[in-house]
């Protein structure tokens, strides 16, 4: 889902090459931080001087979230390591592992390139048998080629950018592709009578770029729905009024918002302000909280999600159950399924392969994708694409109303992508 | 009426341009102080503008603060996190320096890490996601002009309060005797100290106005938006830079018609050009400005300081 943003300001672009330096020559000069997360046991793995390690570990499965944990996209890191964490905790009380127990270790690219790059050749050089991660698309273009290197499996999640795969075969990507069930939306405006619609979309940002201007014109036209204007503006836009009286222009029915972070809430409440009462569609980044600040104004506002705490299937209520227990007073978001989902797969090849090598992961890993699916918080999951190395998930769409998600649609299970029934 | 639409839609994108350029104005003008007084590019500027949005979400949320005690609180905040960089980094670098280019390289690299530091306080606090002020602090309303054009309560303000800081400061600048030997510190602070100006107190002073007028307009931003994140205030520096170089550096009517005048090819780009090209506008004024007229727009000499 995340594509790098660009750079918003020479200072910040310089202050950035400093960090950046300042991080790659401490890289290179001492040992990394690393830190054991919480819920699992107090033997950390160390990432100093353990050579690549090719041997089962005593008692322990050590693996490491190279991941966002400050930075850009901190608010997603630190979500999906809570669902990684309830997934770990889940799978050392199952039995499954053999009588072993994972150990997460976290290491923080600060949504950093050149920091992640650091990260993951640490990782590799440790003892962890798999990693996972990082979350920025540019993140993971640098550093899958390192895990493949060294041999170690990698499970990708958030990151959609296209090639990813194709670096080799011990890159996964469990986070099916928001693509896949954007049509739920785009079938509910239909069954809403929307017949007119009008569009804006970060034109910095491929995922919604592709999303907006090749998949959505497809869909929306297989349902006799009609796309107006079309406007791409930078996701770095500030300034919202003029954008927000190019959208109401012929008074459509629906209005798409495809943006990420703050602008979202700043775009409809400058079209409830100024009097838009037909529907407010938009991407899953909505997902991120980003709608809380739009208070009464984002009522209404539709979008697919990976996972609602409402979803019927088994392994979404377990999620749901174990999360709240983990995190009593919080509700889990699709972040958080999404670690959990990675670590769940993991867990399952362990299971399979009877094995907690480097090797012994890729083989279950292997083993999991010819059984052709697996059960994770966003439901069932089934492999698909390059040689089975990445997932559809059947996803829900649903209503944004008094600061809280409601499923409308839950997606249908199974599928390569969600069906317009409506046509 | 065929036209009607079209007018009332031009009418309303009019209204954007003004409300947008007032925006700019209240951001560029502490900017313009700083840098124009005290050779200080302060590249925390737009830091202390979230920073200032970000106080009043904290003080607003729990309902502990309405929404003007908030204002005042978050502009003395964001005046006073500009003043600290001033007593702890700026001010030492310029007694330091003898050579003046190097004193300023220095202040822009101690003001990009004031900014990675306010942003990251900021951030953590924030949990680096979106926030805003609850929309209960400021009930926004349309009034609606002719045709389909409006304008709300918030934009009223915006404008109306863009126009009272430019001239206030103007004025100030140009008639009070503190304004005076602000521009003498500008023009020689060596000479200024020598004829008996506190020159530590007029930079600190300074520094408090540039940045309380980058929390006022942080402030306002944040009610009309509803939602910031700590990359905001980055964009908008990228802006007032090219309002700086447009306008005169300095100069405070330059700063302020140079606002307008960006906020009125951008927001004619987006309405009737392609909106893509937007950021691009700024870049292209700077680009024709340094061409023709390197010292700004607006600016009679070199030095021409409000």
């Amino acid at each position: 889902m995340f594509s790098s943003r660009r750079l918003r300001w020479p200072g910040g672009a310089l202050a950035l090459l400093v960090m950046a330096v300042t991080i790659a020559a401490c890289g290179s000069s001492k040992p990394s931080t690393t830190k054991t997360t919480s819920t699992v046991s107090s033997t950390s793995s160390s990432v100093a001087a353990s050579a690549t390690s090719s041997t089962e570990s005593a008692g322990t499965i050590p693996v490491t979230f190279v991941g966002d944990e400050t930075g850009l996209v901190a608010f997603v890191g630190k979500e999906v390591l809570k669902g990684m964490e309830v997934a770990v905790k889940r799978a050392n009380a199952s039995g499954e592992l053999h009588g072993k127990k994972i150990v997460l270790s976290v290491m923080d690219t600060a949504s950093n390139v050149s920091t992640a790059t650091v990260k993951m050749s640490d990782a590799v050089k440790s003892n962890a048998v798999a990693v996972f991660g990082p979350l920025l698309s540019n993140e993971a273009l640098a550093t899958a080629p390192i895990a493949e290197r060294g041999k170690v499996v990698d499970i990708e999640t958030e990151a959609e950018v296209g090639g990813l795969l194709q670096i080799g075969k011990y890159i996964y990507r469990l986070t099916p592709s928001e693509f896949l069930y954007y049509p739920l939306t785009v079938d509910h405006l239909a069954k809403l009578g929307v017949k007119h619609v009008n569009l804006v979309y970060a034109s910095d940002n491929p995922t919604l770029t592709e999303e907006s201007t090749k998949l959505l014109p497809e869909w929306t036209k297989k349902l006799g729905i009609s796309i107006g204007t079309s406007v791409g503006i930078p996701s770095t836009t500030t300034e919202f009024s003029s954008i927000v009286t190019k959208l109401e222009t012929g008074k459509p029915e629906a209005i798409g918002v495809n943006m990420i972070g703050p602008a979202i809430a700043s775009i409809a409440s400058a079209l409830r302000t100024s009097g838009y009462k037909g529907t407010i569609f938009c991407d899953q980044s909505a997902t991120a909280g980003s709608l809380k600040p739009g208070g009464s104004a984002a009522n209404g506002i539709i979008y697919g999600v990976l996972y609602s705490p409402e979803m019927s299937f088994p392994s979404s209520k377990e999620f749901t159950k174990l999360y709240e227990e983990s995190f009593p007073g919080e509700k889990p978001q699709g972040y958080d399924a999404t670690g959990y989902d990675a670590m769940t797969a993991f867990a399952d090849a362990i299971a399979k392969s009877g094995s907690d090598t480097r090797e012994g992961v890729l083989k279950g890993m292997q083993e999991l994708t010819v059984a052709g699916s697996f059960d994770g918080g966003s439901g069932p999951l089934k492999f698909t694409g390059p040689e089975h190395r990445e997932v559809s998930g059947p996803g829900a769409l649903v209503e944004w109303k008094e600061g809280a998600e409601h499923m409308l649609v839950q997606g249908t299970p199974g599928l390569e992508s969600q069906p317009l029934k409506a046509q | 009426m065929p036209g009607a639409p079209a007018a009332g839609e031009m009418l309303q994108q009019l209204i954007n341009a003004i409300v947008f350029g007032s925006v700019l104005t209240l951001f560029a003008l502490g900017l313009s102080l700083a840098w124009g007084t005290l050779d200080v590019l302060n590249l925390a500027h737009g830091a202390v503008f979230i920073f200032a949005g970000y106080l009043t979400y904290e003080l607003t949320r729990q309902g502990a603060l309405s929404f003007v005690p908030a204002l005042i609180v978050s502009m003395v905040g964001a005046g006073a996190a500009t003043v600290a960089l001033e007593v702890l980094a700026f001010r030492f670098i310029r007694t330091r320096f003898a050579n003046k280019r190097q004193a300023e390289l220095s202040m822009l690299v101690a003001s990009i890490g004031g900014a990675i530091i306010i942003d990251q306080v900021v951030s953590n606090e924030t949990g680096a996601t979106t926030f805003g002020p609850p929309s209960s602090i400021f009930k926004v309303r349309e009034y609606h002009l002719t045709g389909s054009a409006g304008i709300t309560n918030i934009q009223i303000l915006i404008v109306v309060v863009a126009v009272l800081a430019a001239v206030g400061l103007d004025q100030w600048v140009r008639r009070s005797r503190q304004g005076r030997a602000v521009r003498a510190v500008a023009y020689d602070p060596v000479t200024s100290g020598l004829l008996g100006v506190n020159v530590s107190f007029v930079a600190i002073s300074t520094m408090f106005v540039a940045g309380a007028l980058a929390g006022l307009a942080g402030v306002l931003l944040a009610v009309n938006l509803r939602a910031e994140e700590v990359a905001v205030g980055q964009d908008y520096l990228l802006t007032a830079f090219a309002i700086l170089i447009v306008g005169g550096v300095g100069s405070v009517r330059g700063a302020v018609l140079a606002a307008y005048l960006i906020a009125i090819a951008e927001t004619a780009v987006v309405a009737y050009g392609p909106t893509q090209w937007r950021d691009g506008i700024a870049f292209l004024l700077i680009l024709l400005v340094l061409l023709v007229r390197p010292q700004g727009l607006f600016a009679k000499a070199q030095f021409q300081r409000a």
